[in-house]
């Protein structure tokens, strides 16, 4: 065999093993995610970290089916689902570093449905309320509020709107307060109702839920 | 041996080189594949015989590639106080000090006779006290604003070491009314920051639905 031959048979033979050596640690570097939903009708999968305006950019997956599993890079996705009727449209984002890896997709109810909701639960969610703080009823006004999540948490503003006078102009400001539904009861979670409900004092209250309700307008009496 | 490598055509040392060339590609390849998005994090440690540890594996480098996140970082020496630290790695925060201080008198005794270590302890903890500054003023931005004072509605907001979080801090807004404490968490909004991340004492208010109460007509 001539020397030309040698040399091109050993480059062929060089460039096909760092392809293949390439190519073996690209699947190994694959992993695995199992997708498991309910009140879901589909999961796209978006390469990435933030949910942005990506018009035209496809999914990397689409998971049509509870329990599917996908093959896919190390990295950070997005799983955006559409929610059933009544239930909220939203994503998820995953941080892919383990071989294997589940997540559970449960939406919460939509803002209309939960709005819906409140009108059934809003006389009990009161009478909770004046049954724990019996001032709030001679002092305060509860303002209709929100439910959150799957209807099973709720959160309002009391605004002042008793007769202060002299120094107790000064205790007149809006109160927020955050309720959950436990065996049927709606149970007063931030005690007491304070003008900011802080994720330092209620660590277990969902963080997007303090957000939401200190973010309600406030009508101060002072 | 000379002899033989004369003997070596231009066209094999192409080929050898183009060989070379490609191992170098295809590992630099891998390192970005199997490293991709993870920070080079580098660690500072004195006494530098002192065990590494992070989150209580050891670690014998001094670059470590890590993702995002908080890790528990520990160097141990005997003789000397493990200095353990829990740091938020970040593209901005990405250099760790660990520098344990002499407990024995054997290590006091080193470091009296080794000057140039001493100083570059003092060093590296200039350095890490200024690191240390840089990661709370990132974690709390609001405060190269304090303390802020309103004339109206009046507030005051003024900070503090906190008792019970450990390098964290509490906000307390004082001097003010209902219409001032609504203000202030305004205010605080408007410096870009979230009051429910905040640990803000109302200094002055007496909540009417904790115990003392509004005494109406």
């Amino acid at each position: 065999m001539g020397n030309r031959r040698k040399i091109i048979l050993s480059l062929s033979g060089l460039v096909f093993f760092a392809f293949a050596w390439w190519g073996a640690n690209y699947y190994l570097s694959l992993r695995t995610l199992v997708v498991n939903y309910e009140n879901i009708n589909s999961v796209s999968i978006f390469s990435g970290e933030k949910i942005t305006d990506r018009p035209g950019q496809k999914p990397v997956k689409t998971i049509s089916r509870s329990g599917q599993e996908v093959r896919l890079k190390k990295g950070k996705y997005i799983l955006q689902y559409d929610a059933k009727d009544n239930y909220l449209d939203y994503f998820v984002t995953v941080d892919l570093s383990s071989r294997r890896q589940a997540v559970n997709l449960s939406p919460d109810y939509s803002d209309e449905y939960l709005d819906k909701l409140l009108d059934g639960e809003l006389s009990n969610i009161k009478m909770s309320i004046e049954t724990k703080y019996p001032k709030v009823k001679k002092l305060y006004a509860v303002q209709r509020g929100k439910l959150y999540k799957k209807g099973d948490w709720y959160g309002t503003t009391l605004v002042y709107k008793g007769n202060a006078t002299g120094a107790n102009l000064f205790k007149t400001d809006t109160l927020r307060v955050i309720l959950k539904k436990e065996n049927n009861q709606w149970v007063v979670k931030t005690d007491p109702p304070s003008i900011l409900l802080s994720k330092y004092v209620y660590p277990d209250i969902p963080i997007d839920i303090l957000r939401n309700v200190n973010s309600f307008p406030s009508n101060p009496g002072g | 041996m000379l002899g033989k490598i004369k003997q070596i055509t231009t066209a094999q040392w192409l080929f050898l080189t183009g060989f070379l060339v490609v191992i170098f590609i295809a590992y630099n390849l891998i390192l970005v594949m199997t490293r991709g998005g993870e920070i080079k994090v580098n660690i500072n440690v004195l006494p530098d015989n002192a065990k590494v540890t992070i989150n209580n594996k050891p670690h014998d480098k001094t670059v470590v590639y890590l993702s995002e996140g908080k890790y528990d970082f520990s160097a141990s020496a005997d003789g000397w106080k493990t200095d353990t630290q829990i740091i938020n790695i970040s593209k901005d925060n990405h250099q760790v000090y660990l520098l344990p201080d002499p407990e024995s008198e054997d290590a006091k005794n080193w470091l009296e006779k080794n000057p140039k270590i001493q100083l570059k302890r003092e060093e590296l903890g200039g350095e890490k006290a200024a690191a240390q500054n840089q990661a709370f003023l990132s974690k709390n931005p609001l405060l190269q604003y304090l303390p802020y004072s309103q004339e109206s509605p009046p507030f005051t907001i003024d900070y503090g070491p906190s008792p019970v979080r450990k390098n964290d801090i509490f906000l307390t807004v004082s001097g003010s009314s209902p219409n001032g404490r609504q203000a202030a968490l305004d205010w605080i909004r408007q410096q870009g920051a979230d009051p429910t991340d905040l640990d803000i004492t109302f200094s002055g208010f007496v909540n009417p639905l904790s115990g003392a109460g509004i005494n109406s007509d």
